[in-house]
């Protein structure tokens, strides 16, 4: 399914995503139909609470998450180096392999567990630079130096040689971030990349990855809880609620005119947000069990608005505002 | 400056208990029943004597007991033991008394370490890769069978091992020789025998370290950066998987040390284990003292010798 492609084009094109697992009790549809595109350049967030499926369908489509028991579905066209668009679901092992690390680089997000604990930083970030020759024995330590120099890590010559445990939280995601862009991707999943850090830090990790975007030319695809983060960060944002997209739109659009009330929930229960004098609304209940999902819209169970409509029909996109680029999954959106 | 403090704490701590372990036995040993002079052999060599033999012979006894010392209180027998034994002399043995024990300890037990050696070798030479390949094929053929093997290793003991390669490498093939010492063929089947049981072990242990190690977040990383499962597995998983197997390597030397002693007699061995068994049989009282001490201070320094290993092999891990 290779194709010629134009400039821009996006770098990613996911259309009918569906992952599930086959487990004891039951399929569990963690991702039931998502479509997303990330344009070159773009950051994209992709919003909802755990358990939503954000970060098992980056995971699938990157093959990351345990194969078994797991069925995938749908196509996920990454644009690569030699501007054909391939499909990653279609990839075997090797091929997948040569992508990962080079074409998509990857934070997650506990920068601690996810670093191996009895390698030297050093060690960690060259591994992949040296497999996808983008560096030789000779030179791949001054090339890590200067990455995490780059990356904002002091006296880098020293911390080549420390070890993860060493290193406060801040400055292991720095490490986590200098091993994902060390071979010059073309993507970077961000997979809750400031939700293990301080406060403090997160402002100076957001602000790093923002300022490797702009140097790199990269995309990004943000997968946070954050909604405030997601809004100052991300051009474009996907909402998600268990497996199924509520809402997609830019980051403005969603702000100033919210269309489903599942994102208007969102915005009303985050104290971030919430400007003093108004009320932090919780959303009442709990996100469905992935093996019992409720009949026709998908939050119907929560949503104050909720009619038979919405518990017997799937609500198709509508447009918002008339904006071809801001679709709301609701019967009566907002 | 934090290693030698270490150091300085474990070794002295080895000291003391290495004294309790001698006064344990001193007097372990005396409350059993029988002594030296009393073995049936001096007993009836006494009885076909006459009235004059009798005197000369209660007269080298009076001597014998003066010799070593076994006319004073236990204490004070275990206070001059102790004295000698911090400069490494262990004076001459009941049975052997033109000999100090620790120019026949020096030869023994160095027997004795090769076979032990040679088996821990074995168990990780073999028991890592058994390990990985089982939890590489978690779940299929290979794993039960490799797994189904492992435990009968596990279960039946080294001596019954032992006997049964005898039966099929030297009695049905006739491949190699059933007892002796001294030449490369003497070592392979004590060191199957002893080191079964811990290959085993080994195999169990990494293959559940891996399968474990596999699940963490780092894994993922290490898959995320595109190189290959075989590396992932290799510089990744396999190194991490190690730390846990490095404990039971400790309680694993101490199995097969005391394992020794019933292989060397299978197949007749001159090591520590015969030295042991025999000195435990003549109650030959400084023999079987000086044995029971080398052997638990071989285990306490190979356990020190773990914990370094542990601290080399995860940085996070300081002497302290």
């Amino acid at each position: 399914m290779a194709r010629n492609s134009d400039a821009s084009a996006p770098v990613l094109d996911v259309q009918g995503l569906h992952v599930a697992f086959r487990g004891e009790a039951g399929l569990l549809k963690a991702v039931d139909g998502l479509d997303l595109r990330v344009e070159p350049g773009e950051v994209l967030g992709i919003v909802g609470e755990s358990g939503s499926g954000k970060s098992v369908s980056m995971l699938s489509i990157t093959d990351l998450i345990k194969k078994e028991n797991r069925d995938t579905s749908g196509t996920a066209s990454f644009l690569g180096r030699d501007l054909v668009a391939r499909d990653l679901l279609k990839m075997g092992k090797e091929e997948l392999g040569r992508i990962r690390g080079k074409d998509i680089g990857f934070v997650f997000q506990n920068p601690m567990s996810s670093l191996n604990p009895t390698m030297r930083i050093g060690a960690q970030i060259a591994e992949g630079m040296l497999h996808h020759g983008e560096a030789t024995r000779a030179d791949v330590k001054e090339k890590v130096v200067a990455l995490l120099d780059k990356v904002g890590i002091r006296e880098p010559e020293k911390r080549y040689i420390a070890y993860p445990h060493e290193l406060s939280g801040g400055m292991r995601q720095r490490v986590m971030i200098a091993m994902a862009l060390s071979c010059n991707p073309k993507l970077l999943i961000a997979d809750e990349p400031t939700t293990a850090l301080d406060v403090t830090v997160e402002k100076q990790i957001l602000e790093l990855m923002m300022k490797m975007k702009d140097e790199l030319g990269l995309s990004i695809i943000m997968i946070t809880h954050n909604l405030p983060v997601a809004l100052n960060y991300c051009d474009g944002i996907l909402v998600m609620y268990a497996g199924k997209v509520m809402e997609t739109g830019t980051a403005l659009d969603l702000v100033s005119h919210p269309g489903h009330p599942y994102t208007k929930a969102l915005f009303s229960s985050n104290l971030e947000l919430g400007r003093r004098g108004t009320r932090v609304e919780p959303i009442k209940g709990n996100i469905p069990a992935l093996t019992h999902l409720p009949s026709g819209c998908r939050f119907h169970p929560r949503c104050p608005m909720a009619t038979d409509k919405c518990r017997n029909e799937v609500p198709p996109a509508m447009q918002s505002a008339g904006l071809s680029d801001h679709l709301t999954f609701c019967h009566y959106p907002l | 400056m934090h290693a030698l403090v270490f150091f300085s704490k474990r070794l002295s701590a080895i000291v003391v208990s290495l004294a309790a372990v001698v006064t344990i036995t001193f007097y372990l040993m005396h409350s059993a029943p029988g002594n030296f002079l009393e073995m049936q052999q001096v007993r009836e060599a006494m009885a076909s004597l006459d009235s004059k033999g009798r005197e000369a012979q209660k007269q080298y006894e009076i001597e014998f007991q003066k010799r070593y010392a076994l006319d004073k209180p236990i204490y004070v027998q275990i206070g001059i033991y102790l004295k000698n034994a911090a400069t490494f002399k262990f004076g001459p043995s009941f049975t052997n008394p033109n000999v100090p024990i620790e120019a026949l300890v020096r030869e023994k037990f160095g027997t004795t370490l090769q076979i032990v050696l040679i088996g821990l070798i074995l168990a990780i030479v073999a028991g890592v890769p058994l390990g990985v390949i089982a939890a590489l094929r978690k779940n299929t053929v290979w794993d039960y069978g490799l797994m189904g093997f492992s435990m009968i290793g596990q279960v039946i003991p080294s001596f019954v091992i032992a006997v049964g390669l005898i039966v099929i490498f030297s009695v049905m093939l006739g491949w190699l020789p059933t007892s002796g010492w001294g030449q490369c063929r003497h070592y392979i089947l004590p060191a199957l025998a002893i080191g079964a049981a811990p290959i085993a072990t080994v195999a169990r242990y990494i293959r559940s370290s891996i399968l474990e190690t596999m699940e963490q977040d780092y894994i993922r990383t290490a898959f995320s950066k595109g190189i290959p499962e075989a590396r992932v597995i290799l510089a990744h998983a396999l190194r991490n998987s190690l730390i846990p197997l490095i404990t039971v390597m400790g309680p694993q030397f101490s199995f097969m040390l005391l394992g020794s002693v019933l292989v060397e007699q299978v197949f007749r061995i001159p090591g520590m284990g015969s030295m042991f068994v025999s000195a435990a049989q003549q109650r030959d009282y400084p023999m079987l003292v000086t044995s029971t001490l080398i052997f638990a201070a071989a285990i306490m320094l190979v356990n020190l010798v773990v914990d370094v290993l542990y601290a080399f092999l995860d940085p996070r891990i300081k002497l302290e």
